[in-house]
């Protein structure tokens, strides 16, 4: 089924219940569809919030404070000039220079009222996707399996078989995990990328990241950490990545290499 | 994470020495379970956590230069 921009596969008893928690997330979180988010980014501000805005803001927030700002929700302006607005594939860069990217300790968060920097506006397509898959998965009994776009979270008592897909339609590669609950996480700069840009925007420069990656993916204990780590993976900060979990990336040539401390070639 | 040191006594090292040896022999029975012997020389054992981190999570995720099992999912950018 398709749901928050991309395919999304739920199997396992409960799935019902899962489906209509994401649907009712999704209509609040958006920017992509007339939303609560979408609301708060014009105003600036968003008096008596919903629940679930407030915990998505929250958590993307705690992200970029212990990110130090390097996965920051605040990237929307700076995403718009690089040209991804409603609809990628008709993206084209604005001239000029991108607009900075606003300090994340600005925003202002209570139950009452969240409000932005002046010009500032929230995407949470960075951190929401793997938040939201996590918080459905408590309407999951025994084992299960959530494909959200390529971010994968399972719980099973046996061994997971997860293929990894070749950034240059080589053949795919798999990963064996052992039982238990794991989060999968895969960023591309190949997906929703468009003459001159892609979607992963370096808060340093408020433009589309370079690197040495084309395709990064993290495995381990949490989905939403996984995803985080893939981005700090793109943006050089190895120094950050969390202990514990297992790093793979694509270079620009389709090597596929590992990070332990350092990157090796598999 | 900060590693600290220890001396061992005789009788300490001895139990050391056999914990670590139950250890390989676990860790090498776990690997003939899980991995077909043909296709180990097409994979690679990804541990990330090392010994001073044995408090942490670490996976043992074994990758296969295709596809070797039927896969659950499959993991991609988007």
């Amino acid at each position: 089924m398709y749901a928050l921009g991309t395919e999304v596969m739920i199997s396992g008893q409960g799935a019902e219940g899962a489906w209509e928690e994401l649907e009712q997330l999704e209509a609040t979180l958006t920017r992509f569809k007339p939303s609560k988010l979408t609301e708060l980014n014009q105003q600036g501000s968003l008096n008596h919030p919903p629940e679930v805005l407030l915990e998505a803001v929250e958590h993307a927030l705690e992200i970029a404070k212990s990110t130090h700002g390097l996965v920051t929700p605040l990237i929307l302006p700076a995403l718009k000039w690089a040209g991804y607005k409603e609809c990628f594939q008709a993206a084209q860069v604005e001239a000029g220079l991108p607009p900075d990217v606003a300090d994340w300790a600005d925003v202002e968060l209570s139950g009452e009222l969240i409000r932005l920097p002046q010009g500032a506006e929230l995407d949470l397509g960075g951190t929401a996707k793997s938040w939201i898959v996590e918080r459905i998965s408590r309407h999951l009994s025994g084992n299960f399996v959530i494909d959200a776009g390529g971010d994968v979270w399972l719980k099973r008592e046996e061994l997971s078989p997860i293929d990894l897909e070749h950034p240059f339609a080589g053949e795919s590669c798999q990963l064996l995990l052992p039982p238990g609950q794991f989060g999968i996480a895969t960023s591309s700069l190949l997906k929703r990328a468009w003459r001159g840009g892609h979607h992963l925007i370096d808060p340093r420069t408020s433009r589309p990241l370079s690197s040495r990656w084309v395709q990064v993916t993290a495995i381990g204990p949490s989905l939403c950490t996984a995803e985080v780590m893939t981005k700090l993976i793109f943006l050089g900060a190895e120094e950050s990545l969390e202990k514990g979990y297992v790093y793979l990336a694509f270079d620009q040539q389709g090597q596929l290499w590992r990070y332990e401390e350092s990157w090796y070639l598999v | 994470m900060t590693g600290t040191t220890k001396k061992f006594n005789k009788a300490e090292a001895t139990l050391v020495l056999l914990s670590a040896c139950m250890g390989i022999g676990l860790g090498v029975g776990m690997r003939y379970v899980k991995i077909n012997a043909d296709t180990i020389s097409a994979s690679t054992t990804v541990q990330p956590a090392s010994l001073s981190q044995t408090s942490s999570f670490s996976p043992q995720v074994n990758v296969y230069r295709q596809s070797v099992y039927r896969p659950v999912a499959r993991t991609r950018g988007s």
